[in-house]
């Protein structure tokens, strides 16, 4: 069986969309594991850590204004606090997972496997940094089109996806911070389960045309 | 204490009224079907309201001050405001907002940055005073085409940084369009049209309106009904992880976890609620040291091996 992320499902889709940054090769790269994190990679990881435990790096001196600190970034607490204390304050279930979504298509089972930022009853947090927030429609729709909400909301049983997008910039003393913040809800439709299914075809389909598979086979699997 | 009504932490918060979005091209009928509502009030801003065979009462807007200001007793009587259109709406706005302040427009008569803050505002505002009014509100919009290689996709024409807050703002946003036998609603968000379904709908076939006065009213009331079914399972699924939570948290050794582990999935039933409580039981376990070990279904957690000096 193929074991498939909804991240990878979200590449084919921008690859479908004829994006510049998911040409052929780059998809490819995606399938096959080689894609080095870029510095805005490790950015959204470090934020991560601190939406899912923000107690736990929670940096506070009588001389200095509160961070957030990880390995490699310190964040500005306060402005922080701002974007993602209403998500806190629902006390959600944090780095959830799931494996049991399979799709049958014509080459096979696909396993879809899923890891939401977080759940509250039956809605999903989705954290996302980002340089830009322009609130154009194309804008709008880079997070409303992506099939990574609609396997989620398959996996977890969501009535909605709530995309949390956050633009970080750096000031002073290498010091990140949040500079504004947007919140774009997903609801389920119907047709939703038609159009994953399409999706994972498609990107099934693509794996076995490149002779990718034993990149992504659950068992003998290569990575 | 006064007459203040207090929600319990555990009451559900039920959903009384919607904004539903609807587009489309001029002549479809959008008009018409927003009129098929319960005891509609048409605020015209497009002054096109007198084309509709089902015409019903109506305000020809003129500036937006004339409705800026609405109270519940000047809506008294009605269960429905329709914004038609909705991309008119916010060009009275930005006029209204430009005659108290010119600084909101550029030279050119396009809002500065500051002038879309307050346009979007004050829009958003003016929708969430209708609702505490308890109204459903309809909004209709004209359709913008945009070609993005062989594909037209379809969306509500709204201008610039108005379009996000308008589509937030709405609940449900339906493409209404002539197929072979008649007008389609469809909620879907598609490769055609953008859409917002929460309720699910199919593509809804709108019938012949003399014989459906209240279609839409009929859709958007079972709307209500479904979100508010959904509000509730969703408060059933927070409120038993939040009791497995107290569990979890109580859990201090590797032989209590792993108890609680075998517990959860022995009692939970539902499955979305499993998933939940076992992220719960595996976050307590790593903060406790643990390490998780064997296949997922029969494995355990162990002591992490500690690192050699």
């Amino acid at each position: 069986m193929l074991r498939l992320s909804a991240t990878l499902l979200d590449s084919y889709r921008h690859y479908l969309d004829g994006m510049p940054w998911m040409e052929e090769a780059d998809l490819i790269d995606r399938i096959s594991g080689e894609v080095e994190p870029t510095p805005e990679m490790e950015l959204g990881t470090a934020f991560h850590k601190i939406f899912a435990n923000p107690d736990g790096h929670l940096i506070m001196d009588r001389h200095s204004a509160a961070v957030y600190r990880t390995e490699s970034h310190d964040f500005d607490a306060e402005r922080v606090d701002t974007a993602l204390n209403d998500i806190w304050q629902l006390r959600p279930v944090y780095e959830c997972k799931d494996e049991e979504l399979v799709f049958q298509t014509e080459r096979g089972p696909a396993r879809l496997v899923c890891m939401a930022d977080a759940l509250s009853g039956l809605t999903c947090y989705e954290l996302k940094t980002t340089k830009k927030i322009d609130r154009s429609p194309r804008w709008l729709e880079r997070y409303t089109n992506s099939f990574q909400w609609r396997a989620y909301a398959l996996a977890f049983g969501s009535w909605e996806v709530t995309y949390r997008i956050v633009k970080l910039e750096q000031i002073e003393n290498g010091i990140w911070t949040v500079t504004d913040h947007e919140t774009i809800p997903c609801p389920r439709y119907d047709g939703l389960t038609r159009d994953v299914q399409e999706a994972v075809e498609g990107l099934t389909a693509f794996i076995y045309h490149f002779d990718l598979e034993p990149f992504k086979l659950e068992s003998g699997n290569l990575m | 204490m006064s007459g203040m009504k207090i929600v319990k932490k555990s009451d559900p918060l039920g959903v009384d009224n919607i904004v539903l979005l609807m587009y489309g091209e001029p002549g479809v009928g959008k008009t018409s079907l927003a009129y098929a509502t319960r005891k509609p009030m048409l605020l015209d801003f497009d002054h096109g309201s007198h084309r509709s065979a089902f015409r019903g009462d109506s305000v020809q807007v003129e500036s937006w001050s004339e409705i800026s200001g609405l109270t519940k007793a000047d809506l008294e009587g009605y269960d429905t405001v329709v914004v038609d259109t909705v991309g008119r709406q916010l060009d009275y706005i930005v006029r209204g907002m430009a005659e108290k302040d010119p600084k909101f427009l550029n030279k050119n008569g396009a809002p500065t940055m500051q002038g879309w803050g307050a346009l979007k505002s004050t829009f958003s505002n003016w929708i969430n005073r209708l609702q505490t009014f308890g109204l459903n509100v309809v909004l209709t919009a004209h359709v913008k085409e945009e070609k993005s290689g062989d594909e037209v996709l379809k969306r509500p024409d709204i201008q610039g940084g108005s379009y996000m807050e308008v589509m937030k703002c709405a609940d449900m946003v339906g493409y209404l369009y002539r197929g072979p036998t008649g007008a389609l609603l469809d909620f879907n968000p598609t490769d055609r049209s953008v859409g917002k379904n929460a309720p699910e709908l199919e593509i809804l076939e709108i019938p012949n309106l003399h014989k459906a006065p209240d279609y839409l009213g009929q859709v958007i009331a079972n709307s209500i009904e479904t979100l508010n079914e959904r509000n509730h399972a969703s408060r059933v699924v927070a409120d038993e992880v939040s009791d497995w939570r107290g569990k979890v948290e109580a859990a201090s050794n590797k032989d209590q976890v792993n108890a609680l582990k075998e517990k959860c999935i022995a009692e939970i039933e539902s499955k979305l609620i499993l998933k939940q409580v076992k992220g719960l039981i595996v976050d307590r376990a790593a903060s406790l040291g643990l390490v998780y070990e064997g296949s997922p279904a029969k494995g355990r957690f162990e002591e992490a091996p500690r690192a050699s000096a």
